[in-house]
């Protein structure tokens, strides 16, 4: 029920608007301007003649225009004029109105005619007539006229390596949508619908799009997020009709003509194409169903979360499925979805690659970001010889370095697995925990050796996915016992029979995780901890232990993963 | 002097047409996002999508329409953006109804332009100088509270009544067919 403009709601909201046009309102406020504009045509049409003034005045100083005022010529008239704004400062709240003409007497309206009997004349006729024909060739001209911009239902917000059959000139980022057929054979696109929806298209895919609120998927996949004002918006799929009460939902089109449905957040309503074929069903939350190639069955069927697209980057290189994210991929040069491994970062200069041999080397002692990626925000060598360590480029520090000596034996951290290198007389190998290798096809995983420290912007993550939540992070560390073979060695060159390092997990410079002086022989330590929003810097570290040295500190973060 | 290029008559022609309509298409703006900051922001964008995709535009149509349909796609955009800073937003649901109401209330700049400049010749003149201090001088509301020693509410009240009056001035003027006597 919208609320009436009477002259105290009309008073609030010139005050809340004025308000805003150069300040931000509260939230608060904003639900209360909301509430007097919201499905109120008087109160929607005074807004728009406030936003006009508040336009006009400033437009008129940039057209350089002036309004003719008497401009005060000596001080004292300076003067007079700041006396008059301090009274209207004090009066302003019973200053006149402007006066407004009143409006020309109106003409007194004719009396009515007596009705008559009406013969059809020529005249009337041939009018008739040449109207009609008039209102038909309106009407040809309208049919056959090109379409005006606000006939479009959508643009294209993204795609990658699209290819579309029906526009061999392709659709670029940006092109508007008009209702019609649409063959999207390679790559994916996004509709922004004009109601608010997003639709994702991943080839092959076959649709008619008939309106912003709703599209006929003839064959092949789609994904919808709908806005709370797209709500209702439907996917016709040959046995079915999927109406949208509040979702994010797949639907995929077969070949043989079943159609399925995947709810992944909210509701839609799952009803037969053909009335009373079968009755409706409400699919919700982690829920999937099948309509059968007849059209006449529903059937429930596993969840799939992974199954359809539900976000694209053409920025990033991302095509999402609801994947956690995977700092080892990241680490590798890629987004965090894929499996890419055998690279690196360089500890000194942030650029990706892999070493091949290592050597003593005293790190720099500064923060290195890395411009290489964008979901690095940089790298490290702890030293505590310099003091507290910088471990993001906003310059959070963290006090608590046991041990780190700014000395690293191997220059980058490495994605898979490590090449120890000549230094120890080792050659390059799987890292191994408890015996166990750790495949890094399986389980990826992000190789450090002592005094390293990587700092990942979670930030940059949540942009690159938007509406996505990080929720937690999760990984099992440790060091490798691949060392057992070498012991003698490691006797001879640190004076006991195994390494000791330091393990770290640190977010915003503040410890979420730490293992002092584990050594190989110790049990693998499992990580895990929430999230907040509030949360940037995520940081993986490793120190020397108490043995003061980096040789044979194999340390291994296995699965890093930060969960959605 | 060569003549024009094609591309150089095509440039001149949609600086001629923003040129003409800039002022409609930032109004329609403001009244989405009712606010100054985001509407200059908005209108970058805007201007620059248009002119990317002015292949797109079919010469006889309506440029201003075309530009509120750009306008009315970046500002979901832009909204959607300014929830995930969880900054305050009006809804979806207003915003098209905002998108049909602002598409209604276009009028022609300039015609608009000469009623207002008559309007705030009839306001008092201490009046005159509010506006002229806020909108030509460009003081803050606490610049003008600061120099008069004034609170600052004291003189958004004035401001708000002065645009009370000329919304009423103008639109009496605009329904009468001229300028107010």
């Amino acid at each position: 029920m919208s609320i009436s403009m009477n002259d105290a709601n009309k008073k609030q909201l010139r005050d809340l608007v004025l308000k805003n046009l150069d300040d931000s309102l509260s939230e608060e406020e904003i639900i209360v301007l909301e509430a007097l504009l919201l499905d109120n045509e008087e109160a929607q049409s005074y807004y728009f003649q406030l936003i006009k003034v508040s336009q006009g005045l400033h437009h008129i100083r940039e057209l350089g225009r002036d309004f003719s005022i008497d401009e005060p010529q000596t001080t004292e008239a300076k003067e007079d004029i700041w006396q008059a704004l301090v009274e209207l400062a004090r009066e302003e709240e019973t200053a006149e109105a402007l006066p407004i003409c009143q409006p020309e007497e109106s003409v007194p309206e004719p009396a009515p005619t007596p009705a008559k009997t009406r013969k059809l004349s020529r005249f009337w006729l041939t009018t008739s007539i040449t109207s009609m024909a008039a209102l038909v060739l309106i009407m040809i001209a309208v049919y056959v006229a090109p379409p005006s911009p606000y006939d479009s239902v959508a643009y294209v917000k993204d795609s990658i390596n699209a290819r579309w059959e029906t526009r061999p000139q392709g659709l670029e980022n940006g092109a508007l949508i008009y209702p019609g057929e649409f063959r999207l054979q390679e790559g994916y696109a996004k509709f922004l619908m004009d109601n608010g929806a997003e639709v994702i298209l991943e080839a092959p895919i076959a649709l008619n799009i008939r309106s912003a609120q709703e599209v006929n998927l003839k064959q092949g996949k789609l994904f919808a997020y709908v806005p709370p004002a797209a709500h209702g918006f439907t996917v016709l799929a040959h046995g079915s009709r999927i109406v949208d009460l509040g979702t994010e939902f797949g639907v995929e089109t077969q070949r043989n003509q079943s159609s399925s449905v995947t709810v992944i957040n909210g509701e839609v309503d799952l009803r037969a194409a053909t009335p009373g074929a079968f009755p409706s069903v409400r699919v919700t939350t982690a829920q999937a169903r099948k309509v059968t190639a007849t059209g006449q069955k529903v059937q429930t069927i596993p969840f799939a979360e992974h199954k359809h697209v539900r976000h694209i980057s053409s920025d990033m290189k991302i095509v999402w499925r609801g994947e956690n994210i995977n700092l080892a991929d990241i680490v590798a040069g890629g987004n965090g979805l894929g499996g890419q491994t055998n690279q690196g970062i360089n500890i000194f200069d942030g650029t990706l690659g892999m070493s091949l041999s290592s050597t003593k080397r005293k790190g720099a002692s500064q923060y290195v970001v890395v411009a290489d990626h964008p979901f690095v925000d940089g790298v490290f060598v702890p030293d505590i010889g310099y003091g507290p360590v910088i471990v993001s480029s906003d310059g959070h520090v963290f006090p608590h370095c046991a041990n780190a000596s700014g000395y690293v034996t191997s220059l980058h951290i490495h994605s898979g697995w490590s090449f120890p290198g000549s230094m120890e007389g080792v050659g390059p190998h799987h890292l191994h925990l408890q015996g166990q290798p750790q495949n890094w096809s399986e389980l990826p995983c992000i190789s450090m050796g002592s005094n390293q420290g990587i700092t990942f912007d979670l930030d940059v993550i949540r942009r690159a996915l938007p509406g996505v939540t990080l929720s937690s992070f999760t990984s099992h560390c440790g060091l490798s016992d691949t060392v057992k073979p070498y012991r003698s060695r490691i006797i001879e060159t640190l004076g006991t029979p195994v390494p000791v390092a330091n393990l770290y997990v640190i977010v915003d410079g503040q410890e979420r995780f730490s293992r002092l002086h584990m050594t190989p022989m110790d049990d693998p330590a499992s990580v895990r901890f929430k999230l907040t929003e509030d949360d940037r810097y995520l940081t993986l570290m490793v120190t020397g232990g108490r043995d003061r040295n980096t040789l044979y500190d194999w340390a291994v973060f296995v699965n890093p993963t930060l969960e959605l | 002097m060569a003549p024009d290029t094609q591309d150089d008559v095509r440039v001149q022609e949609f600086v001629r047409l923003l040129t003409a309509h800039q002022s409609q298409i930032y109004t329609f703006i403001l009244g989405l996002v009712a606010n100054h900051g985001d509407a200059d922001d908005l209108m970058q964008e805007t201007s620059a999508w248009m002119w990317k995709h002015f292949d797109e535009f079919r010469p006889g149509t309506s440029f201003l329409k075309w530009g509120m349909v750009i306008a009315h796609y970046r500002t979901l955009e832009h909204r959607r953006l300014k929830q995930r800073n969880s900054r305050p937003v009006f809804s979806e649901r207003l915003i098209a109804q905002l998108q049909t109401r602002g598409a209604e209330e276009a009028v022609s700049a300039n015609e608009y332009m000469d009623k207002l400049q008559n309007c705030i010749s009839k306001l008092k003149t201490r009046d005159q100088q509010v506006v002229k201090l806020r909108y030509w001088d460009d003081l803050s509301v606490a610049d003008i509270s600061g120099r008069i020693q004034k609170t600052p509410r004291a003189i958004f009240y004035a401001l708000s009544r002065i645009h009370d009056q000329l919304v009423k001035c103008v639109q009496q003027a605009w329904s009468m067919g001229g300028n107010p006597s």
